[in-house]
């Protein structure tokens, strides 16, 4: 780590060092307690993703109950997201917004009992659906009603202190990843206290719900994972890089349209429904708008890494981050695409709706999570991470997995859609027309199984500080003499 | 971003304009609807004018509230997850051909030279639901109007159509090899039969599927329910002129 190299990078004084030697200490119990209890459901979310995906073709398999398909594609796809992806959010959320402010975290335990709480509460959801139990007709709000109350008070307990942060900041430090980070602390909050008071108390929906429950589901992707990702990616490519971020009002312009858009986008994939028709014209209007900021956001990433792009190759975090940027890119192109009249034919909620959530869960923000994991914790537990081989195999086992998985999943509702949108072919063909990707979707979610074992191992050994006591950062690849003293500089870089 | 008060101002604004009109607009319309009466008569002189709602409709309501054992079913329905893989929707034409697959409603006859369309669903027919059973994905093949598979020619449940949806339940690959569908074996008990020729309520075993000598299969009260639901579907009732103002599907004559 750069604290213990003589030679210090430029504009940072050796106050910079132990400041935030003291924030790194003051978040690590938080933030560890996140990312553990996160990485934990990601090999929950996995394995039931595995199941889910074996028992949609081996459908024979494990006759339980408990782990019927219907119950288990569900419990999946929520422990996926808030057991997995809020969590690492959660500690990506507190450690740069400390660092940015520059304020140490005042109050580690609260965050670590309101941690808890949320984790009570998914393992109720998730209990609750396998019970059968669950909401399972209301999209990503699958959880019993009983849940949302207690996921609320624990998200707004964590996210008060990030608020707190942000107001005691060090004055001159604004920085666009608090932004992201300051707007992910209120968009979920409200939109799902919208979506449940709505759905769960008031209930006599009717047709308003299924669009109440696509419009939340999409801002889960691009209100709060799409803002969160985003801040870890302004804060950790300025890092690697060295360089500021190539401009302030591009990014400015891409944060207010992009909060701008995504809340009206979500109810397009109800095309067609009986729901009336604006509703989806100014969804899929918003949803193809939204690839603005996304250009915006690329452009503005793009000349910022120019010039620097041959640490994509050497540096773990960069190179997920870089993995989840290009993912951003999918996931909006993706939902632009597939919410077009003219497709929607064939993609009226279909395996694509999977696919393009496993995009904006995976391919975006679980390896944008990653990149930023090995950034932080480093950082927090002192020691380095144990192999960089490891991490390359990691990389490589997830992104082969994840791309192969969207794929199919897409290609694979796109031939059943267009099989059912057949005068002559029965339901049978259709089911046999998608059944071959869902066969080669077993294999992928084997890698996926896999590179996150690797990954929840590495960084169990840094969590019971049993990692490599070296001053340099682990890298992929062992880099050239010349690299060795650019990165040097670079991975402590100015502090935006 | 300078001040906090007015960054959180500004972004409550973003968020809070948008949440009326996609979140909240559409449930106050649908709060604000109420079941429509028949009032007019149908006027056989003109049958490309809108269709009019027949004469022995009225004083009647649509859409029709119902409780018992379909609103339980309807809880069956929604806990194990049928609306994961199964949808209630039939587009209109511009958007799918939903309207006239066969399965999609009574079954397809053909008038003359034109195949009769289904009429696609409307908000009406979902206004007795806390939340339209819209599906999630359509995996499975669409229920909008599941309850006309398994009538009889007069329009009563047929028996031997019913077992096979129970048996759809129990055991999916019994009836259909390619079928992907979970088994709900937990919605049924396997119990030894109390008379020699068995309680009324068990199924009826084709030979493919094995069970014990002297045992039987008795659905639960879930399952009963569950397809007391089913039997239910039926959203292609004509709609009130009031509601349905002059359908697209209706050609023009001239």
């Amino acid at each position: 780590m750069s604290q213990e190299t003589p030679s210090l990078p430029p504009g940072v004084t050796p106050e910079d060092i132990l400041q935030r030697a003291a924030i790194d200490k003051s978040t690590r119990l938080p933030v560890l307690f996140f990312f553990t209890s996160g990485a934990a459901w990601l090999l929950v979310a996995t394995l039931l993703g595995l199941l889910a995906s074996l028992k949609f073709v081996a459908t024979g398999a494990f006759k339980y109950e408990v782990l019927n398909l219907a119950r288990v594609q569900p419990a999946f796809v929520n422990a996926l997201v808030y057991g997995w992806a809020y969590q690492a959010g959660f500690g990506v959320m507190i450690w740069i917004m400390a660092r940015l402010c520059r304020t140490e975290l005042r109050n580690p335990v609260t965050l670590i009992v309101a941690g808890h709480f949320w984790n009570l509460g998914v393992t109720l959801g998730v209990a609750g659906i396998l019970g059968g139990q669950g909401n399972l007709h209301m999209k990503l709000l699958e959880f019993p009603a009983m849940v949302w109350p207690l996921l609320l008070v624990a998200y707004l307990l964590i996210v008060v202190w990030l608020v707190v942060m942000y107001s005691a900041r060090r004055p001159g430090s604004g920085y666009i990843s608090q932004w992201y980070i300051l707007a992910a602390c209120f968009t979920w909050p409200w939109m799902y206290l919208v979506a449940n008071v709505l759905l769960n108390v008031f209930k006599k929906a009717g047709v308003a719900g299924p669009v109440i429950a696509s419009w939340y589901a999409n801002g889960v992707t691009f209100l709060w994972m799409v803002p969160v990702g985003l801040a870890s990616a302004y804060f950790i490519i300025p890092k690697i890089t060295g360089k500021a971020i190539h401009s302030y009002n591009l990014s400015s312009f891409a944060f207010w349209s992009l909060l701008a858009l995504a809340p009206w986008a979500g109810a397009q994939e109800l095309i067609g429904g009986p729901v009336p028709a604006w509703i989806p014209a100014v969804a899929g209007t918003a949803q193809i708008l939204l690839l603005i900021p996304m250009l915006a956001v690329c452009l503005n990433h793009y000349q910022t890494v120019r010039g620097a792009h041959d640490l994509v190759a050497v540096s773990p975090s960069l190179r997920f981050t870089f993995f989840g940027a290009v993912g951003y890119v999918c996931t909006c192109v993706a939902s632009a695409v597939l919410g077009s009249m003219s497709l929607s034919r064939y993609t009226f909620l279909s395996f694509t709706q999977d696919g393009v959530m496993m995009m904006g869960t995976y391919m975006f923000f679980t390896m944008a999570m990653f990149g930023a994991i090995y950034f932080i914790v480093p950082r927090i537990t002192a020691c380095e991470w144990v192999s960089g081989a490891r991490i390359r195999l990691h990389f490589w086992l997830s992104a082969y997995a994840i791309i192969g998985l969207c794929s199919l999943l897409l290609i694979a509702g796109l031939s059943h859609g267009s099989a059912i949108d057949e005068w002559e072919s029965s339901f049978e063909t259709a089911v046999m027309f998608s059944k071959g990707y869902l066969v080669g979707r077993i294999f992928l979610w084997i890698f996926l199984v896999a590179a996150n074992v690797i990954f929840i191992h590495q960084l169990v050994l840094m969590v019971m500080n049993r990692g490599r006591k070296a001053g340099t950062p682990t890298l992929i690849h062992q880099p050239t003499p010349y690299e060795t003293a650019e990165l040097v500089i670079t991975t402590e870089g100015a502090e935006a | 971003m300078n001040s906090l008060k007015s960054f959180i101002l500004t972004m409550g604004a973003c968020v809070g304009v948008p949440t009326i009109v996609m979140t909240l607009v559409p449930y106050g319309t649908e709060r604000g609807r109420s079941a429509v009466a028949y009032q007019s008569v149908p006027d056989p002189a003109n049958p490309a004018a809108p269709p009019k709602d027949p004469e022995e409709m009225k004083g009647l309501y649509y859409p029709v509230n119902y409780s018992g054992d379909r609103k339980r079913g309807e809880l069956v329905y929604i806990q194990e997850g049928c609306a994961q893989c199964h949808t209630q929707v039939v587009r209109p034409d511009y958007a799918g051909i939903d309207q006239f697959k066969k399965g999609s409603g009574r079954e397809q006859e053909y008038a003359k030279d034109q195949p009769v369309a289904v009429r696609q669903t409307h908000p009406w027919d979902y206004m007795h639901e806390d939340f339209a059973m819209f599906g999630i994905r359509r995996i499975g093949p669409d229920l909008a109007n599941a309850g006309y598979r398994y009538l009889d020619k007069d329009g009563r449940p047929d028996a031997a159509k019913v077992n096979a949806l129970y048996q759809h339940f129990y055991a999916p690959r019994s009836l259909r090899g390619w079928s992907t569908s979970p088994s709900f074996k937990h919605l049924f008990n396997v119990v030894k039969k109390e008379k020699p020729e068995g309680s009324s309520d068990a199924l009826v075993i084709p030979a493919n599927l094995p069970l014990e000598a002297g045992m039987e299969i008795v659905p639960t009260d879930e399952a009963k329910a569950l397809v007391e639901y089913l039997l239910g579907l039926k959203r292609d009732a004509p709609l009130p002129a009031a509601i349905a103002g002059t359908p697209p599907q209706v050609p023009a004559a001239k």
